[in-house]
């Protein structure tokens, strides 16, 4: 079953977008020209992706209310460690990148890669493994939950640090 | 190369207009999830029907989050210049970094923080074997890294996106070879 939902997942949020993406790109560029897909397109669409995010928040939380409210002290508790591994592991791969001088682009993405978790994967496989209602399941659904504001928290780190990068875009 | 590459990102990457959004970020971040517990308090049967909607049976890819991603990260895709993928190969040191951190790194310190959290620090609150659930799932979150909203989070801090592509999808192949004994 989680082999399932990885092969969909890819399929879904790997292929399909970037099949569709790239074919407007080619749209946009031969009837518009590139400039229009840059300076038109690009920052109309921009609100959209802000919103979307802000709704998948609540889609999220509402989903897992149940386990929210009934299981309140224990989500609190699951969340500790998980929040301290986003950190640890963002931090580490932010500094390694930065000790090798790779350009900021990289480095950022990078460390949000480092950090950022597969929840629907996670979930899937600890259902399978344990059960819909065993801990093992509860503790990924608290994943699910810190992944958009800690992850926002790290952009927002990111941007915040982007002066480290400077010296290695003049060069 | 370094010009090349930096060239290339900074044709695609426009300043954004994100600075209301930004500066409350925090409060519009605190009030979804509020407003998100209390519609599944409030309508748990409306909310209950959304997230029965899955691609395929037990898929657990809700089509509403799905659609909301696409929405998300499609015009993320639009910003890929397939010329600048080809350089991703001649720059792997970033590449490198990420699969160090992801696949060395991440499972054990998960691991670890875990056991010390789950078994140790938090025991008043939470029974050994409760301990040993936790300790399991978040080793389970922690080997699965993330595809789609890696895109969005690009966007936010202005990564280069070929090179997000390339590092999300050399990690989703890596996954699919380690994922491929769990069945």
């Amino acid at each position: 079953m989680p082999y399932t939902v990885l092969w969909y997942s890819v399929l879904l949020f790997i292929v399909i977008p970037l099949t569709a993406g790239a074919l407007i790109r080619r749209w946009a560029i031969h009837t518009h020209g590139a400039t229009w897909l840059n300076e038109v397109l690009l920052p109309t669409l921009q609100p959209v992706t802000i919103i979307a995010l802000l709704a998948t928040l609540i889609l999220i939380f509402a989903f897992q209310a149940d386990n929210i409210t009934e299981k309140f002290v224990h989500v609190l508790l699951i969340a500790v460690p998980i929040l301290l591994q986003v950190y640890f592991n963002s931090s580490l791969a932010y500094g390694l990148m930065k000790a090798l001088r790779v350009p900021y682009s990289i480095a950022a993405p990078g460390a949000l890669i480092g950090a950022s978790n597969f929840f629907e994967l996670a979930v899937a496989t600890a259902i399978a493994l344990f059960g819909p209602e065993s801990g093992a399941a509860l503790a990924t659904v608290v994943g699910v939950l810190v992944e958009v504001p800690v992850m926002l928290s790290v952009c927002a780190a990111c941007n915040r640090t982007r002066g480290w990068f400077q010296s290695d875009a003049a060069r | 190369m370094d010009m090349t590459l930096l060239a290339a990102s900074s044709v695609v990457v426009e300043p954004k207009r994100l600075n209301l959004f930004e500066r409350y970020l925090s409060v519009w971040v605190g009030l979804c999830m509020v407003a998100g517990v209390a519609l599944g308090k409030w309508i748990p049967d409306i909310v209950q029907t959304f997230r029965g909607l899955e691609f395929g049976k037990g898929s657990h890819i809700n089509v509403p989050i799905a659609v909301l991603i696409w929405l998300m990260i499609i015009p993320m895709m639009m910003r890929v210049d397939f010329a600048s993928v080809r350089d991703v190969g001649r720059k792997p040191r970033g590449l490198f970094v990420t699969l160090f951190v992801n696949w060395i790194v991440k499972p054990f310190s998960m691991a670890f923080l875990a056991w010390l959290f789950f078994r140790h620090l938090f025991a008043a609150w939470i029974s050994p074997a409760e301990a040993d659930q936790y300790i399991a799932g978040a080793i389970i979150l922690a080997a699965a890294p993330c595809t789609a909203m890696v895109f969005v989070w690009s966007y936010l801090t202005d990564g280069d996106t070929a090179y997000t592509l390339v590092q999300v999808s050399v990690n989703d192949l890596i996954m699919l070879v380690l994922f491929a004994p769990i069945v």
